[in-house]
């Protein structure tokens, strides 16, 4: 597995970790439980398109990690 | 009227008058009980008993007898409801037995308590060494309550600055197969969400469910009626923890693989950010 794969999955592992967050902020009543997984869920949306933009890059600069 | 068929009728209702004055009486728990209230309470059966057994008693003297006690006892607790100095006088007031580490002689020898009275009252509040006791008190039932020095008080959660997650009480939504409808829309969750959750968990239907309880995270503790077909279920939250740090850990190594140094920045920071977020959730990722 490359970098760029190894990338792309961490990505994946992110975007389900936010789905699991914002499920979990709609399954609890406590109104701090649900701002806290709300927040985590925002963060970790940041983080992807980070991490996002590098793979955008790193295609850009040698495109065999685009068709893979 | 046969002897046999007279006590019948008198132990029956003997047993129904002692059930109505009891639930007069109220709900003071047995162990609230003051030595006043105890014995009260066995004058009360003792009248009901020779009542219901013995024949050359009056039916009509024990009833009355019955009554004044009740309605004494009832007399007494309003008083003491209502004025401090007829509280302390009917109910007695807490002794202090140790303080600050010091075991007041004189005020054991006026509760009549020996010292060995005292080292089993404070064994059973698990202290075993005096040394531990900052202050301990005779209740007026008869208990000792004890306050451990600061030093040796369990270690909370406050004391080291943790973070934990405020938990209300759960409640049982499925007693039986049988769905508690009120109680489930009264934490704002329909049927339907909690037919997947059982279904999640092993279940077709919630008649294969014998109790389901909801905590305040919105977590379904399910147990099945047939113990065998339990699947192994997988911890959502311990999970979801496990793959942020997976997640964290490969964002530091992409920064040290790559040789780029903006993108090497990026994963950095970013591995922080996440860093922030698993220091926010971690108290909340536990089954």
């Amino acid at each position: 597995m490359t970098v760029g794969d190894q990338v792309k999955q961490a990505v994946a592992s992110l975007k389900s970790a936010q789905a699991s967050f914002e499920s979990f902020a709609l399954q609890t009543n406590n109104q701090n439980a649900k701002q806290m997984y709300q927040n985590a869920a925002q963060q970790t949306q940041t983080i992807v398109q980070q991490i996002e933009q590098r793979v955008q890059e790193m295609i850009d600069e040698e495109p065999e990690y685009g068709n893979q | 009227m046969p002897t046999y068929l007279e006590m019948i009728i008198r132990a029956v209702a003997i047993f129904f008058i002692l059930f109505i004055l009891a639930r007069i009486l109220g709900k003071k728990q047995i162990s609230q009980l003051t030595f006043f209230d105890y014995v009260t309470g066995i004058a009360i059966g003792s009248m009901a008993a020779s009542v219901a057994i013995r024949q050359d008693q009056s039916f009509l003297y024990g009833f009355i007898g019955l009554s004044v006690f009740t309605g004494l006892s009832l007399l007494f607790s309003f008083l003491s409801l209502k004025s401090l100095t007829m509280r302390d006088l009917i109910e007695g007031n807490p002794t202090v037995l140790v303080q600050n580490g010091e075991v007041l002689e004189d005020n054991l020898k006026k509760v009549r308590l020996t010292h060995a009275d005292l080292m089993m009252g404070l064994r059973r509040q698990n202290v075993f060494k005096l040394s531990d006791v900052e202050t301990a008190i005779l209740e007026t039932n008869g208990r000792i309550s004890v306050m451990k020095k600061s030093q040796n008080q369990p270690l909370t959660p406050k004391d080291i600055g943790l973070s934990v997650l405020e938990e209300s009480s759960p409640s049982l939504v499925i007693v039986d197969g049988h769905v508690l409808e009120k109680r489930l829309s009264y934490l704002g969750y329909t049927k339907e969400w909690l037919k997947g959750e059982v279904m999640k968990q092993g279940a077709s239907e919630f008649e294969d469910v014998f109790l389901a309880q909801i905590d305040s995270q919105g977590n379904v503790y399910v147990d099945l009626r047939k113990d065998q077909n339990r699947s192994e279920k997988v911890p959502q939250k311990p999970l979801l923890a496990a793959q942020l740090r997976k997640v964290q850990a490969d964002l530091e190594m992409f920064a040290l693989q790559t040789n780029d140094q903006n993108a090497k920045q990026m994963y950095y920071n970013q591995s922080k950010e996440l860093d922030k977020v698993i220091q926010m959730v971690n108290p909340y990722m536990k089954q």
